[in-house]
């Protein structure tokens, strides 16, 4: 009321000096946080994503990876440059060559390499893995890498 | 030295000490602010890696006739149940799969790397019902041993595992 009424304050003096807020606390927060995100600083240029539902095997390997021909090998998709490919019988085929992959692979033949990124599920069992590589080497793929998840 | 000290008056008020300790943050806030955006748009939370590996023929086909006779190289077997490191037909270790089973498999693999022909060359053969996790961290422990050179084959079903 006695604002209002334009009065003078009785407050005591240190109360009546203006408001400073606390920043100190602050600007530690802001400092780890920045020396965090300068830590997970990327400067490659090439951001890598892969698909939610696939999670690539834990490594301590350290190699960056190339920006090469990717193909995503979950446990009921086949993905191939962002691109599903139809597949029938994959898990149950006794044939080694996927046709499908083998069609779409021999369309990217014409870029001239021959490196292929291999982005298999970490569940995925070896002998799904191995019909990918079969059927890469029949279109003339034969420069495998696998990605992995960095794992210290 | 000592009077100098006893010359500075202290502080008699809590204003005083305030005005004297008051740090201006503000420059350091507005530098944070800025920065903070810029580094979380490129921020990488997740880091891939790869693993090359070739495939035994362009390892040379683990045969070197050079001197008449066919020269063997180390060959991991993994499945999923078991590790084993074989040398031709003869088998030189079998690791069940277990807790301690990758730290075993890297003191195997260093033993006989340190008697082997190819001290850089190993082949990774893997049964077609293991997971690509164990295929990985298996390759990778063979990178650990010194082997620089990994390929990656597929192992006969039929051969048989540790007893």
């Amino acid at each position: 009321m006695s604002l209002l009424s334009g009065k003078k304050s009785k407050l005591p003096s240190e109360y009546a000096k203006p408001f400073k807020p606390q920043l100190t606390s602050l600007v530690d927060v802001m400092t780890v946080l920045t020396i965090f995100l300068i830590q997970s600083f990327s400067a490659e240029g090439i951001v890598h994503t892969v698909a939610n539902d696939l999670k690539v095997p834990e490594s301590v390997s350290r190699d960056d990876v190339p920006n090469v021909l990717a193909v995503e090998v979950t446990g009921d998709k086949i993905i191939l440059a962002d691109k599903l490919l139809p597949q029938a019988d994959v898990a149950t085929s006794d044939t080694m060559l996927i046709k499908p992959l083998y069609a779409a692979l021999l369309g990217y033949k014409q870029s001239g390499s021959k490196k292929l990124l291999i982005q298999a599920d970490r569940a995925v069992e070896f002998a799904r893995v191995k019909k990918i590589m079969y059927s890469a080497g029949k279109a003339g793929f034969n420069d495998y890498r696998i990605m992995v998840m960095r794992h210290d | 030295m000592s009077s100098l000290l006893e010359r500075r008056r202290a502080p008699s008020h809590q204003s005083e000490i305030e005005d004297v300790c008051d740090v201006d943050v503000t420059p350091v806030m507005n530098v944070l602010v800025i920065l903070f955006p810029f580094l979380l748009s490129l921020a990488v939370f997740t880091h891939f890696s790869i693993i090359k590996f070739s495939l035994p023929p362009n390892v040379g086909a683990s045969l070197d006739q050079s001197n008449g006779s066919p020269k063997l190289k180390l060959t991991v077997v993994s499945a999923p149940t078991f590790t084993a490191i074989t040398l031709g037909s003869s088998m030189l270790d079998s690791i069940p799969a277990g807790k301690d089973e990758y730290s075993r498999l890297s003191s195997a693999l260093e033993k006989h790397r340190a008697t082997a022909e190819f001290k850089d060359q190993v082949i990774v053969a893997v049964r077609d019902k293991t997971d690509m996790q164990r295929v990985v961290s298996v390759m990778d422990r063979c990178r650990g041993a010194g082997f620089s050179d990994v390929a990656l084959s597929s192992a006969p079903e039929a051969s048989e595992g540790p007893k």
